[in-house]
């Protein structure tokens, strides 16, 4: 059935069904590691320069920030489409994989999914606090109220975007946690200390493992699997939008939607990569995580990265043809040989060139250079936001209204503070939760052993 | 010799039959109304260019994601793909046809024109031509450099002809994604010269993935039903209709996209080409493509059930083959023959490409075995369940 | 553990199969079976069927006619207001919002469809027939009432697969 002899095997080791959950779960089972201690304290300390710098924000408005009458979004908003974008690897990765029978996501899955609850909190942060009062954020629901009633725009990208993000973060957190009901019962079946027992066993919502549970959590995760497609593609879509409908140069472009969808995945499938590089590393799962899985996501990243320089292309290729002045200044004189050429090009050289190594087989299976691309990737990924967002802003129609944006020490201080809730959420994830998927991961375990050959023969 | 297919002689007639009414057709076509003419031509060769490419990107993605299930169907993609030698005959006749289909080629509407003018290093007939050539170069080559791996395959077994093929897969993938961009954007968003959409091109791909998959599950359905690919199960089904259903989502989505962004910024220039479009006949094409290439797919494929059973499969297919033509003509009649005229013409010219297509698929297919011997996917193909 | 109830437990996916269809042949249905991850031959011979695709398609449909709805009474009918000159009935627009809030209302609904009809929920006392079930065994549970004179066969097929315990 699978052919491991050319993909590469799933699980190394002919590990017992036993085996893997005993080896998985042993970061649960075990003692704190001390470094576990110092890099959360780490995470902690930027979590609280972060509230310290939103504390700013609250207490002195939203002056404290870089933005201006033209630049109105800057670091908070660049940071916010860079945190959804990685958030888009989780349920990409599930969905896409599975659509394409990717058995090897299995292993990733859970990961990617912990990393997209956390970082799409973290990018839920940045349109609250810039609204300047966050406490009436629910202001932008449309509930029957005592102002009219008057409803709020429907039309407007704002309130789409607020739709969107409130629906991505309860979907992606309630797909992630049923998807860890098994997991849970499991940690609470092997546990020895009866505090765990008792917690996990609380979390595990009573989950036996029963044949007709099976049967529901199968149904469910066919019909989440199809949402969560969906879901992924409208959610960075309406992102988009947030620029695309405008009539601003470099930002109306029909092509926007999918090319957030794609770049988002991208970021996402970057990060999933870093993350699960440092995990390997730290808890020795390279008998899960194995090397052909680090190729496969590489795989991915090379295409993916082929689709981000065929958008590039595109954009600058329709700006010229277009024979518009306006598109034709922005993108030749402003982005590509103009006052932002450096975020241009560290753009389009992190997320179009740089890539390309995994071209060759051995800059895929050297860890170290696998693990800094996926670091670039991000790094351009969060340029080609800054490219997006401030080149339009500053340079728009009216020369009398460009100006330059820099960011102040508060934006700098959220987003580290962002950073550091990442951190902390993923420590946490690491300490407290199955990293993979156990059971999913017994399910494709026979693969890797010939002698399951048998079942075939009856069906069909 | 079951996996020998022998092309029977009816069929070739037919063949023929069909390939005789389109050259009637196009010779009294010619003699009346050559503008109306033209605009067929370019349509069915890029209908069915389209489909040979869509298989190309088909058995290339296969490659990529290491699908095991597919790999008994590899033949198919194959012989669709054979088509693009022709398909590059027809394109370089379009020469004679030129003025009649764009616009930008006529000197004095370019002289007056400043935007036509500044796309005059881009849009001129030898640089059109020269694209032509060296894209339809890059795609021959490519095809049948993977063809050639795929025969040998057979012969020699072992991996290395695997490797290799996946190699030059991920390279075609390249390939195709930054040359059918430009082809989209020479071949039908040029016939609105002043009009630019950064998305046409995207949609134009996927258009043709979603048909040339499409067309793929119909060939292999009809060889099963001819006694061919016994070991079609309904596992394979659903992941033909998979990628059918996707594709038919992607489409719809960018569709929307398109129109949202155009309808929601409002600008002359932008929206210019659907004003065109909303008039008349094209009106009732706008809805109508919406409905027969995602709607209906949409709702059909969704269910499990449907989407392995070839009793509802085959019909969305024929939908969609009738989508893309629908598509076509939105895009393109508006532009060149201004009214909507559909009748004898449009039929015979269509039913001659589809008479030769038929051919070439039919004769690339009895070429070689119809499922590959020594593909190292071809056991998890054959076994394939889920 | 119970008297009623023979378990046998099996240590791997294709013993749990081979013995669960050798059961079947006698005619006779386990009450239970107990896996760690989802057994595809299981499922399908447990007999049970799942309608949670087809309550997911209605809410879908229910939701997106009800936003839709809504949003067209608020925005056309209760305080119509020009927004960039925009149609009141801004069609595409809706369909942006609609779209998800019809995946948000299908996602909740299900969500709470399946804890209803599996009986999962925060608070539920498990009951545990076998500690190693959720770990590495494959636990069937078959009613001693309900095997008449076909004991001694049953607890054969068992044992030559796996254990009874």
């Amino acid at each position: 059935m699978y052919n491991s002899a050319v993909r590469g095997r799933l699980i190394e080791g002919d590990k017992s069904l036993g085996q893997i959950s005993h080896e998985i779960l042993a970061p649960v089972h075990a003692k704190t590691p001390g470094w576990w201690y110092f890099a959360l304290l780490t995470a902690l300390g930027m979590l609280g320069f972060g509230a310290f710098a939103i504390y700013i924000t609250l207490s002195e408005g939203l002056g404290a920030w870089g933005i201006n009458n033209s630049v109105a979004w800057g670091w908070d908003i660049i940071n916010f489409v860079w945190w959804i974008g990685i958030g888009h690897a989780g349920t990409a990765f599930s969905i896409f994989l599975l659509i394409l029978r990717q058995k090897w996501r299995t292993a990733i899955n859970r990961a990617a999914e912990a990393m997209t609850v956390v970082a799409v909190l973290a990018a839920s942060l940045f349109p609250l606090l810039h609204m300047g009062r966050p406490w009436l954020f629910f202001y932008i629901f449309p509930y029957p109220n005592t102002r009219g009633p008057l409803w709020v725009n429907f039309n407007s990208p704002l309130f789409w975007d607020f739709m969107a993000i409130s629906a991505y973060l309860l979907i992606s957190a309630s797909f992630w946690y049923f998807g860890m009901l098994p997991d849970f019962a499991t940690i609470r079946d092997t546990a020895k200390s009866k505090i765990k027992k008792a917690v996990y066993g609380i979390m595990a919502f009573g989950w036996t493992g029963s044949s007709r549970e099976w049967l529901r959590f199968e149904g469910l995760s066919f019909v989440l699997g199809g949402i969560a497609a969906v879901l992924v593609v409208s959610v960075h879509s309406i992102v988009s939008t947030d620029f695309a409908v405008s009539v601003e140069v470099g930002w109306h472009t029909t092509i926007f939607p999918p090319y957030f969808v794609v770049g988002a995945i991208f970021s996402g499938f970057a990060m999933v990569l870093t993350l699960v590089v440092i995990m390997r590393g730290l808890y020795k799962m390279n008998d899960f995580i194995t090397d052909s899985h680090i190729d496969a996501v590489c795989r991915v990243l090379i295409f993916i990265s082929l689709i981000m320089a065929t958008a590039y292309l595109t954009e600058i290729f329709v700006a010229w043809y277009s024979g518009s002045p306006y598109e034709i200044y922005m993108f030749f004189q402003n982005r590509i040989f103009g006052d932002y050429a450096f975020q241009f090009w560290a753009m389009f050289v992190s997320n179009a060139l740089v890539p390309q190594l995994f071209w060759f087989k051995k800059m895929r299976r050297n860890i170290w250079v696998v693990f800094i691309v996926s670091i670039i990737i991000n790094i351009g990924m969060w340029f080609e936001r800054y490219n997006i967002i401030v080149t339009s802003l500053s340079r728009d129609y009216l020369p009398s209204s460009w100006v330059s944006y820099s960011p102040t020490w508060v934006e700098v201080g959220f987003f580290v503070g962002t950073i550091g809730l990442f951190i902390t959420g993923i420590l946490l994830f690491f300490r407290f939760i199955p990293m993979i998927a156990i059971s999913e991961l017994k399910s494709v375990a026979k693969f890797d052993k010939p002698r399951n050959e048998f079942k075939h023969a009856k069906h069909e | 010799m079951k996996d020998q297919l022998v092309v029977s002689k009816n069929f070739k007639l037919l063949t023929y039959v069909l390939i005789g009414i389109g050259v009637v057709s196009f010779a009294l076509g010619f003699a009346f109304d050559a503008k109306r003419t033209w605009a067929n031509y370019l349509l069915n060769n890029y209908y069915f260019l389209s489909l040979a490419v869509g298989a190309a990107f088909f058995g290339a993605i296969q490659y990529i994601t290491q699908s095991g299930w597919s790999a008994m169907f590899k033949r198919v993609p194959e012989a669709m793909v054979a088509y693009i030698p022709f398909a590059a005959v027809f394109f370089l006749l379009m020469f004679f046809g030129m003025h009649s289909i764009f616009e930008w080629t006529h000197e004095d509407v370019v002289q007056n024109d400043p935007l036509l003018q500044h796309k005059m290093p881009y849009l001129n007939i030898p640089f059109f031509f020269a694209r032509v050539v060296l894209f339809f170069g890059a795609w021959i080559l490519l095809t049948k450099l993977l063809r050639k791996f795929s025969l040998k395959e057979d012969e020699v077994g072992g991996m290395v002809y695997f490797e290799k093929s996946e190699m030059y897969s991920r390279v075609l993938i390249f390939v195709l994604a930054i040359t059918f961009s430009f082809f989209a954007v020479d071949m039908l968003k040029s016939l609105d010269p002043h009009w630019f959409s950064t998305i046409f091109a995207a949609k134009s791909f996927i258009a043709a993935f979603m048909h040339g998959s499409s067309i793929i599950t119909l060939i292999v359905i009809i060889l099963y039903k001819t006694g061919k690919l016994q070991d079609l199960n309904r596992s394979h089904l659903h992941d033909f209709t998979r990628y059918i259903f996707m594709s038919s989502i992607v489409w719809g989505y960018f569709n929307f996209a398109e129109f949202m962004i155009i309808w929601y910024g409002n600008i002359p220039e932008e929206t210019i080409w659907f004003v065109k479009r909303w008039h008349g006949a094209y009106e009732v094409l706008f809805y109508a493509n919406i409905i027969i290439n995602w709607l209906i797919p949409f709702l059909v494929l969704m269910p499990r059930k449907t989407s392995r059973s070839k009793m509802f499969i085959t019909p969305v297919i024929i939908l969609l083959m009738i989508g893309q033509y629908t598509e076509l003509y939105y895009i393109i009649w508006p532009s060149v023959v201004h009214e909507a005229k559909f009748g004898l013409l449009e039929i015979g010219t269509f039913l001659g490409y589809l008479g030769l297509f038929a051919w070439v698929v039919a004769t690339w297919l009895a070429k070689a075995s119809l499922v590959p011997k020594n593909h190292p996917y071809l056991k998890e193909s054959l076994h394939h369940h889920f | 553990m119970n008297k009623d109830y023979i378990l046998g437990v099996f240590k791997d996916e294709e013993s749990l199969v081979s013995a669960f269809e050798k059961v079947k042949e006698k005619g006779i249905l386990p009450v239970e079976v107990y896996t760690p991850y989802p057994v595809h031959e299981i499922l399908e011979g447990m007999g049970n069927k799942t309608r949670i695709s087809h309550a997911a398609f209605f809410f879908g449909l229910f939701s997106a006619i009800g936003v839709l709805a809504f949003m067209t009474y608020a925005a056309v009918f209760d305080w119509p207001l020009n927004y960039g000159g925009k149609p009141f009935n801004a069609f595409p627009s809706f369909i942006v919002v609609t779209i998800v809030t019809t995946i948000l209302s299908i996602t909740i609904l299900t969500l709470f469809t399946f804890s209803a009809r599996a009986k999962i929920f925060p608070g539920k006392v498990p009951e545990i027939i076998h500690e190693r079930a959720t770990d590495d065994r494959f636990v069937m549970v078959i009613d001693k009432d309900s095997l008449g004179n076909n004991a001694e066969a049953i607890n054969s097929i068992i044992s030559e697969f796996g254990e009874i315990e």
